[in-house]
């Protein structure tokens, strides 16, 4: 069986402290899973998003993701490894506004050097792919990302998460911003895009009510062991 | 917020551009005013009063030169040709120069460029005078106007020579120096019009005068003569040209009157002088210096120019580095605006590096964002320039006699531009740094 995340024993300090922020002693996540990240603020749920994907570098210990072991990577390496096989959709979905939509989507592929070695037309079969499969019409793509609606901007926003065909996707309490119901169409959308390409998924939320629908639930407080325990009914989901 | 920082980059390099520019042509203009003539002649005073007065019209001279000096030095063989010049009176804010036909035949500006007229031509008459083509732009006097000099040479005059009017009869082409905003009258007719006299008293004091013969032979002359013995032929045959001109005229013609001498002949403020042989420039320049009879200077206006410019140099140093001072604080604006914005773009490096941009990408971008500010600015101060040159260059000739053209691609202006380029990337090292550092330590974490 392997394993898209595999932690071991993974500490990591930020350079202005003395103490380490995160302490994980062990954490796996299965290729397809999709993964739900409970955790308050201050639990370290960012600090592992950023050790996932590679902006951060683990003090100690051992984290691989997708059998690659990012400590022994380079700088480079590791933002090419970004570019190619994770995908990242934000609070807010962070679309930079003076682009189109179609921009947005595309622009991660200007860093992934294996998408400018293939062929065009098969960056443009995957993205006329996502517009279809995401409901996004020619007239949507070519408006600036600024003019558009909510609901919009989540398609556009997994849209780019999903351009590259990743492996990976990180999630970063994506739906704290939005009101139920299009919070629950978002998190259609998403998991049956990881279901379809059988992308193992991290979706970090507050939300206790989403749990239900990932393969996988678990809490920060439980992966690390730094932070306290949270309250009891808190900990229902697990 | 850019856009004002594109202004403020824009009007730096505007001044910047300006002064480089105005000093360009400052220096243009002034080199362009005289050309040809070899030596400047006039009373005791500084080289550098001597030109501004007796070219640029700037300044007073300190004391007059008498018409026997102008006649021997034009004698002298080794004399080509000379110009007398008198300065002293105005006509509704022009200088009026008193001269004779010899200035339109051997005065040259710019790169040998003789006077040419526009309408008209030279005055033969005592009571004729010739124009600038500013003086006709700005008081649209056509030929045949009737016009009376006023005394002084500021704007405003309470004595007007009324019994003395001038036509016109000649207008000069544009030559982009002082010629343009001058009044040209006949030498004798400033005299004859602080005499008081009219033309009638002037026709009956000339033929008076015709009788009395006889020139005195002055020391300098003996001295100056050794000094040139060729184009004798040559300069004996111009003269000729110049003093012989005869024209059947009515009125009392200006020849009359300076060739016969009458009273003491009219005082002159300045003589410019052409030589036969350019070799012998200094020696005649130290023979007018020196001549103890007519205590006189003599000064190349090219040495003269020279040394105003460097005089202006320090000044020039001055305005070039305030200018650079100024670009200096508009790019630390520049600097400002990019620090300020860094927490407006937390969220777009968070997004470029989850997207898998490096941290150089973030540098490389801030960089390219100040070299556009930069750049849009100094394309913005060039344009700034050219229309402040169109808007102003009309206004500026007129009330300064400077003529400022548009601002040319040069080699200083691509300067200046890469200057500011390079200040701004300079400068934007800063925050494209920070901007990397932030890009290592946030992560994806931005909110």
């Amino acid at each position: 069986m392997s394993f898209a995340v595999d932690i071991e024993s993974l500490s990591f300090t930020w350079s202005k402290n003395n103490s380490p922020t995160l302490t994980i002693p062990r954490w796996q996540v299965r290729t397809g899973e999709q993964v739900f990240l409970r955790g308050q603020s201050g639990s370290g749920k960012s600090t592992l998003l950023n050790l996932l994907s590679g902006v951060c570098i683990a003090s100690e210990g051992r984290l691989s993701v997708l059998g690659n072991n990012l400590a022994s990577m380079s700088s480079r390496q590791r933002d090419q490894f970004r570019a190619q096989y994770l995908g990242v959709i934000f609070q807010q979905f962070n679309l930079l506004p003076y682009m189109s939509a179609k921009e947005n989507i595309l622009l991660g592929q200007r860093f992934n050097k294996k998408a400018h070695k293939s062929s065009l037309s098969k960056s443009e079969e995957r993205y006329q792919y996502l517009g279809e499969t995401l409901g996004l019409s020619q007239k949507l793509l070519s408006q600036q990302a600024s003019t558009l609606s909510v609901g919009q901007q989540q398609r556009v926003a997994v849209a780019r998460a999903l351009i590259s065909n990743p492996q990976l996707i990180i999630a970063d309490e994506p739906t704290s911003a939005l009101d139920t119901e299009h919070r629950d169409k978002f998190i259609e959308l998403l998991l049956n895009q990881c279901h379809a390409d059988n992308t193992t998924l991290v979706f970090v939320s507050h939300d206790q009510s989403l749990a239900s629908a990932f393969t996988q639930q678990t809490s920060m407080s439980l992966l690390n062991t730094i932070v306290e325990p949270e309250p009891p009914v808190a900990h229902h989901a697990n | 917020m850019a856009g004002l920082t594109i202004f403020s980059i824009a009007v730096s390099m505007f001044v910047l551009f300006s002064v480089e520019h105005l000093r360009n042509e400052v220096r243009a203009n002034f080199e362009r005013a005289v050309s040809g003539v070899d030596i400047i002649a006039g009373a005791r005073t500084s080289q550098l009063n001597l030109l501004l007065y007796s070219v640029f019209h700037i300044g007073n001279p300190s004391s007059n030169v008498s018409w026997q000096t102008y006649q021997q030095l034009s004698q002298n063989k080794a004399v080509k040709w000379a110009i007398p010049i008198s300065l002293g009176d105005s006509h509704e804010g022009f200088p009026v120069v008193g001269t004779t036909k010899a200035f339109f035949n051997h005065f040259k500006y710019a790169d040998q460029h003789a006077i040419q007229f526009k309408h008209g031509g030279t005055f033969d008459g005592l009571q004729e005078m010739v124009i600038g083509s500013e003086v006709a732009k700005a008081l649209e006097y056509p030929l045949g106007h009737q016009v009376v000099l006023a005394h002084g040479t500021g704007k405003v005059s309470f004595t007007k020579h009324k019994q003395f009017p001038f036509q016109v009869v000649g207008i000069l082409t544009a030559t982009g120096t002082p010629v343009d905003q001058s009044v040209y009258v006949p030498v004798t007719a400033i005299d004859a019009m602080h005499t008081g006299m009219t033309t009638s008293t002037l026709r009956q004091h000339i033929s008076k005068e015709r009788t009395v013969a006889g020139e005195h032979e002055h020391e300098f002359t003996q001295h100056a003569q050794h000094i040139e013995h060729s184009h004798q032929a040559s300069s004996e045959q111009e003269r000729s040209i110049d003093e012989k001109q005869a024209h059947p005229n009515d009125s009392v013609h200006f020849e009359d009157s300076e060739n016969t001498g009458y009273a003491n002949g009219p005082a002159l403020s300045a003589i410019f002088l052409g030589l036969n042989n350019k070799i012998s420039t200094l020696q005649i320049q130290r023979a007018i210096n020196t001549d103890q009879e007519a205590p006189l200077s003599a000064i190349l206006p090219g040495v003269a120019l020279a040394q105003l410019w460097s005089i202006m140099a320090g000044v020039e140093t001055s305005l070039s580095l305030v200018s650079v001072l100024i670009l200096l604080a508009a790019m630390l604006g520049m600097l400002t605006m990019l620090l300020a914005s860094m927490h407006e773009r937390q969220r777009e490096i968070a997004v470029l590096r989850a997207l898998g941009a490096n941290a150089s990408v973030i540098v490389l971008m801030m960089e390219c964002e100040a070299l556009f500010l930069a750049f849009s600015g100094c394309i913005l101060g060039y344009m700034m320039t050219n229309i402040g040159i169109a808007l102003f260059a009309d206004l500026i000739q007129s009330q300064f006699g400077l003529v400022i053209n548009p601002l040319p691609y040069s080699d200083a202006i691509i300067g200046y531009t890469l200057l500011g380029l390079g200040l701004s990337a300079l400068l934007a090292l800063g925050p494209a740094l920070s901007a990397y550092k932030s890009a290592l330590n946030s992560g994806l974490s931005v909110r």
